[in-house]
């Protein structure tokens, strides 16, 4: 299967210090598995999805590997994505 | 009573004089002139340095103003804020970490410590990470394919361009947006020059290197910055702190972690079902009016923090904010039709489409006191520059008003982000008609928010709303 098939979630704290990688895998149907993740990031992303690469519109779990694609190219103060489990603070 | 934006008022502020113009006195930054450097190189650094030297600048004119404003009542809110500022833009960078996919994110963060001790963790990022994208033939199949152009800092300190092809899905998509793209080109290079009244020659987009947005390279820092300049003279408190900075041989924000998280499906429920009347309406319709003020193409759902302790929100990620801007017929609130202002670029805003669920949710009276308060600052600076007060009004103004403190700042603000030096390295005088355009533009924006104390509710086609309401599962 081409494509990425697995990132990284990693929360992040008020002292900028990462959770242990939660893994966000490819279901059996194609679609990004959210279940590994916090309620409330996997509640938002599931509802709302994450931006596509040219910003002119929303990605959803369903779209599977590419979301796992576009995750990676976002950032947050409170949430990051990577393509490998490696914690780096 | 609605106050009137003369037609050329973005042209009177940059023409007026100051009487009493007192600019901080402030280590100036100057380009390296140590080392023989290819004119590309050279021109770069000049142009960072002029840049560094502006927000500088604006800084310390919003920092005066502040405290000028509050002599009888420094709040330590005000000390803290211009402490911080100060530590962004100044102080080293400790405990630095990539953040996010190595080649795929350039964000970095780290904690600064301001002189009081604080730590403050900051997000730093270079100028030279935003994405470029560029058609280039295929050196083996010679078809066009698109590629991310890398602005790179080699050992030797020279800023390089690197190219890396997008595969997968990723490149098909940009190639469908880019042939898009080309087609509307033409068309938005016209109607750019008319629009600023400036020679088609002399349109700033550069076709060679297209970003996700109708603005050119370089852009994103500087509207970054911006954003946080005029949260500060609007007093909105919704964009984190953020200062324009060398980092690494080229120009970086340097932008303070904000509390909170994007909203969670539950909680834009209740924002949409209660709207003002929830304990965070105030700072979202305060978001939703900074969107309208900074012209916002990228406000989706996970480019604002809703921080539940204190019920405000941050907006982040603004560097596709303040693009260029174009007029269009729209509907106006009688029905009949008007010519307003839009970004060339569609306006995205979430806080602008979830607040316009509700009729009655608008600004609240200390923001829209802090509108009119700086829209007078700049009509009472202007009429005292060109003597038209009679002197017992002129006697009666302010320092801050008879320095034009909140005009400067206004004009240096929209400078940095629309001047451009030319070959001959003088800043192009079509750059500069573009800036005092946007200033016009800008204070009619701040017009409308004091008149009707909300953003316009705009067409699909000039405000490419996320779709919330289905999101939700909520329309009918």
């Amino acid at each position: 299967m081409e494509g990425l098939q697995k990132i990284y979630f990693f929360q992040i704290d008020s002292a900028g210090h990462e959770s242990n990688p939660v893994e966000i895998g490819l279901a059996p149907d194609g679609s990004a598995d959210l279940s590994q993740l916090p309620p409330k990031v996997g509640d938002h992303l599931r509802t709302f999805g994450v931006r596509n690469f040219t910003h002119s519109g929303q990605v959803t779990f369903k779209d599977g590997s590419y979301f796992l694609e576009c995750l990676l190219a976002t950032d947050n103060p409170s949430w990051r994505f990577r393509s490998t489990p490696d914690k780096k603070s | 009573m609605e106050q009137t934006v003369p037609q050329a008022f973005g042209e009177r502020l940059s023409q007026a004089e100051s009487k009493e113009v007192k600019r901080p006195e402030k280590k100036k930054k100057r380009p390296e002139t140590d080392v023989i450097l290819a004119p590309e190189e050279a021109a770069r650094r000049h142009e960072e340095a002029r840049l560094w030297n502006l927000a500088s600048g604006i800084d310390e004119t919003l920092g005066q103003r502040a405290i000028l404003r509050n002599i009888e009542n420094i709040t330590s809110e005000g000390m803290e804020k211009g402490r911080r500022m100060e530590a962004l833009r100044d102080c080293p960078i400790a405990n630095r970490q990539e953040v996010g996919e190595p080649g795929v994110n350039t964000t970095e963060t780290g904690t600064i410590e301001t002189k009081i001790g604080e730590s403050v963790r900051v997000f730093i990022k270079p100028q030279n990470g935003e994405l470029r994208i560029t058609l280039r033939p295929d050196q083996f199949s010679g078809k066009n394919r698109a590629y991310r152009a890398l602005q790179v800092i080699g050992a030797d300190g020279v800023m390089r361009t690197e190219y890396r092809p997008f595969t997968g899905r990723k490149a098909n998509e940009l190639l469908n947006y880019l042939e898009r793209r080309a087609a509307d080109d033409q068309l938005t290079v016209m109607e750019l020059a008319a629009h600023y009244g400036i020679a088609y020659e002399e349109s700033p987009l550069n076709q060679a290197e297209i970003g996700l947005r109708v603005i050119d390279a370089g852009h994103g820092a500087r509207a970054e910055y911006v954003a946080s300049a005029i949260d500060r003279l609007t007093g909105f408190d919704v964009i984190p702190n953020t200062a324009l900075r060398e980092d690494k041989g080229t120009l970086a924000t340097v932008q303070e972690s904000a509390a909170g998280a994007p909203l969670t499906y539950d909680q834009t429920v209740e924002f949409v079902k209660q709207g003002p009347r929830h304990s965070g309406a105030k700072s979202l319709m305060r978001l939703a009016c900074m969107d309208y003020l900074l012209n916002s193409t990228d406000r989706h759902m996970n480019n604002f923090l809703y921080d539940p302790a204190t019920h405000t929100f941050k907006g982040i990620d603004n560097g596709y904010s303040n693009g260029y801007s174009h007029m269009v017929d729209v509907p106006g609130p009688d029905g009949r039709n008007q010519l307003i202002n839009v970004p060339l670029d569609p306006y995205l805003s979430a806080p602008m489409e979830i607040t316009e669920q509700h009729d009655d949710w608008f600004l609240d009276d200390e923001a829209v006191n802090n509108l009119k308060n700086l829209f007078d600052e700049i009509k009472n600076y202007l009429l005292f520059a060109e003597n038209k007060l009679e002197p017992t009004a002129a006697n009666k103004l302010p320092r801050y008003v008879r320095e034009g403190m909140a005009f400067k700042a206004l004009n240096d603000i929209y400078s940095l982000l629309h001047e451009r030096t030319g070959p001959d390295g003088h800043i192009k005088p079509s750059s500069t008609k573009i800036a005092s355009r946007e200033v016009t533009e800008f204070l009619r924006r701040l017009n409308h928010l004091i008149v009707h104390r909300r953003p316009p509710k705009l067409p699909q086609q000039y405000h490419s709303r996320v779709g919330i309401a289905k999101a939700l599962g909520l329309e009918p």
